[in-house]
């Protein structure tokens, strides 16, 4: 696979004159995607997500008897982390020691003291035989997820929970969050974990996979435009299971109505009597849909595995397996709902032997105390609008991940006043409100 | 040819109804050969593009605050502590002898920066032959100390592997 050749690295800051930890490696080449995508016809676009497929259809196929990131041997060795073996010839140099995922990372939780693995699906040496019978994928899996509940629990307990949400405005009359909900919200998860799996172990099975293909990571060669010539950006990679990594490549996703699934998209009806410029946005989003069902069609028979996984990612279950992710910042909520719907549409989880005498009454609380978790959840949902909202009014002024550009500083500062004034006039109903308001808003310094 | 025509010999041609053996070449990994260019050469006019941090002197490179900042954008809200976040002091001097001794070149005679990432800072460098390099420093928002270096420099290269080795892989 082409990637930029690593020259010289180091990972000690304080062992190298440079005083930082760098990668010295080749320069990419060929032109990045993005400078070019934007004039690429739909046969070029396809001849590329082709190219990207085929990468993630092999990668669905690497076997891996660990979740957790890549590592040299030695490398680890020396610091001693914990570190699970690559199984292939010629590979004995590499093991799978601590993840690196950004998940981790993110927000101030390089600061919290969790389990970064790595989880291993092979049972050791002194494993007994009734162990090994245990020790399946399924339940490496299992913690391998728990492990992030695990991780969003200690963050809530170690971290500042003054964090601002970043897709959320949170405050009186809108949402409010609280400690003990997020801590609710992970543990909820923790007790539904193993009902949340899918029953194909294949699903589950480690994994490595660029999370990030997006066109600004991708290198093709300037005279043939679909011959991939680097991808870059491997920082914060990890094995994870199929399930987590599955999914289509950025650079063809698209604004408007999504197709889903296999069946062909179809141009409106009444196509040929719309005005010139209605029939050219049409014809537009239909091309682009069609490139995301003949991307979907290409995996679905190349890759029925990673097809199932991204089937399986639109159910409740994995949703509520991915919110679980983000209860620090703002999922408390949603996953609380999600977790609710779940345990209401199948009547029978209840009764699950996985289930602790623990779990169940977490549980049981959770169903009598259905009416306030949907309040919440529509709270929360309102305070993504509220956010949504504030977005559309300031339209290009609206700081994207808090950031704007330097020369638009102080317009879009201005632009945030007067929101906050409009924002708090609606929804402050006293005083006191008004006052939490002032600190809840989260667009101030 | 309309698009819509186009689209439809994709359909047509794409062959994705077809067997599965037929759909794809089974080993297209096998006669895909990438050039790996070991150093790349550069015209003089890249090495001449504005931006460009030229030697003022001969005892080294013009070290520049914007080389370690986050210069992309300014932050709306706690944009101290971001700023932070997104700062990576190093020594230029050490990095650029470093990397021309990488490339077996004599010595680095120009440091441009690339766009900020909000990751990581990453430099253009360029020797006195022409011979290129880019170097990656991520920023404290990216890394744990040691871990996120050392396991991207591991994945780049067991990628890199990964293709050419797939009939001993597992």
């Amino acid at each position: 696979m082409p990637v930029p050749k690593v020259y010289d690295w180091c990972s000690h800051a304080d062992r190298t004159p440079v005083q930082a930890e760098y990668i010295i490696m080749e320069k990419a080449n060929g032109v990045l995607l993005s400078t070019i995508l934007p004039k690429m016809d739909i046969k070029k676009r396809w001849a590329i997500a082709r190219v990207v497929a085929d990468y993630q259809i092999q990668w669905a196929d690497a076997p891996w008897e660990a979740y957790g990131s890549l590592y040299y041997r030695a490398d680890v060795a020396a610091n001693n982390y914990a570190a699970s073996d690559v199984q292939g010839t010629h590979l004995e140099r590499f093991v799978i020691g601590p993840t690196t995922a950004r998940t981790y990372n993110e927000r101030g939780k390089i600061s919290v003291k969790c389990d970064l693995g790595p989880c291993t699906t092979v049972p050791s040496p002194t494993t007994s035989a009734k162990d090994e019978a245990d020790t399946t994928v399924g339940n490496s899996a299992l913690d391998y997820f728990k492990a992030i509940g695990e991780r969003e629990l200690a963050s809530i307990n170690q971290l500042d929970l003054s964090l601002r949400p970043p897709i959320s405005i949170f405050g009186p009359g809108v949402y409010e969050s609280n400690k003990r909900r997020k801590i609710k919200a992970a543990e909820s998860y923790l007790d539904v974990l193993p009902l949340l799996m899918p029953k194909d172990p294949d699903l589950l099975k480690p994994c490595l996979w660029h999370p990030d293909l997006h066109d600004e990571n991708i290198f093709v060669s300037p005279d043939d435009q679909t011959e991939v010539m680097a991808i870059i950006d491997w920082q914060s990679v990890e094995i994870a299971p199929l399930l987590s990594q599955a999914g289509k490549p950025p650079f063809i996703a698209h604004k408007g109505p999504q197709a889903t699934g296999l069946d062909r998209p179809q141009l409106p009806s009444g196509f040929e009597s719309l005005p010139k410029n209605e029939q050219r946005q049409a014809q537009d989003l239909w091309l682009k849909q069609s490139l995301v069902v003949l991307y979907n069609t290409l995996i679905s028979q190349r890759s029925p595995k990673l097809w199932q996984c991204m089937e399986y990612q639109r159910t409740l279950e994995y949703q509520s397996l991915s919110v679980a992710n983000i209860i620090l910042f703002e999922g408390e909520a949603t996953c609380l709902r999600m977790i609710l719907d779940l345990l209401e549409s199948h009547e029978d989880v209840m009764e699950d032997d996985t289930l602790n005498a623990a779990s169940r009454r977490r549980l049981w609380a959770l169903i009598s105390n259905r009416d306030l978790i949907r309040k919440d959840a529509q709270d929360a949902e309102r305070a993504v609008e509220v956010m949504a909202e504030v977005r559309s009014i300031m339209g290009e002024l609206y700081p994207l991940h808090g950031q704007v550009s330097h020369g638009r500083y102080h317009e879009t500062k201005e632009a945030l006043r007067k929101m906050k004034e409009q924002i708090i006039g609606q929804y402050a109903q006293t005083e006191q409100d008004r006052l939490a308001w002032q600190r809840a808003w989260p667009f101030d310094d | 040819m309309s698009t819509n025509a186009v689209l439809r010999s994709i359909w047509r041609r794409s062959r994705l109804n077809a067997p599965l053996a037929s759909c794809w070449p089974r080993c297209w990994w096998a006669n895909t050969t990438y050039q790996r260019a070991h150093i790349t050469t550069t015209s003089q006019s890249l090495i001449q593009a504005p931006n460009v941090l030229r030697d003022s002197h001969t005892t080294g490179l013009r070290d520049r605050e914007e080389l370690h900042r986050y210069t992309r954008a300014r932050f709306v809200c706690d944009e101290t502590y971001e700023m932070a976040q997104r700062y990576v002091p190093f020594n230029l001097e050490a990095l650029a002898a470093v990397s021309a001794e990488a490339v077996e070149s004599a010595r680095c005679v120009s440091v441009e920066k690339l766009p900020d990432g909000n990751y990581n800072k990453t430099l253009l460098l360029t020797m006195d032959d022409g011979a290129q390099a880019v170097a990656k420093l991520p920023n404290p928002n990216a890394r744990r100390p040691h871990l996120t270096v050392a396991s991207e420099v591991a994945t780049m290269d067991f990628v890199s592997i990964l293709v050419l080795r797939k009939h001993n892989f597992g």
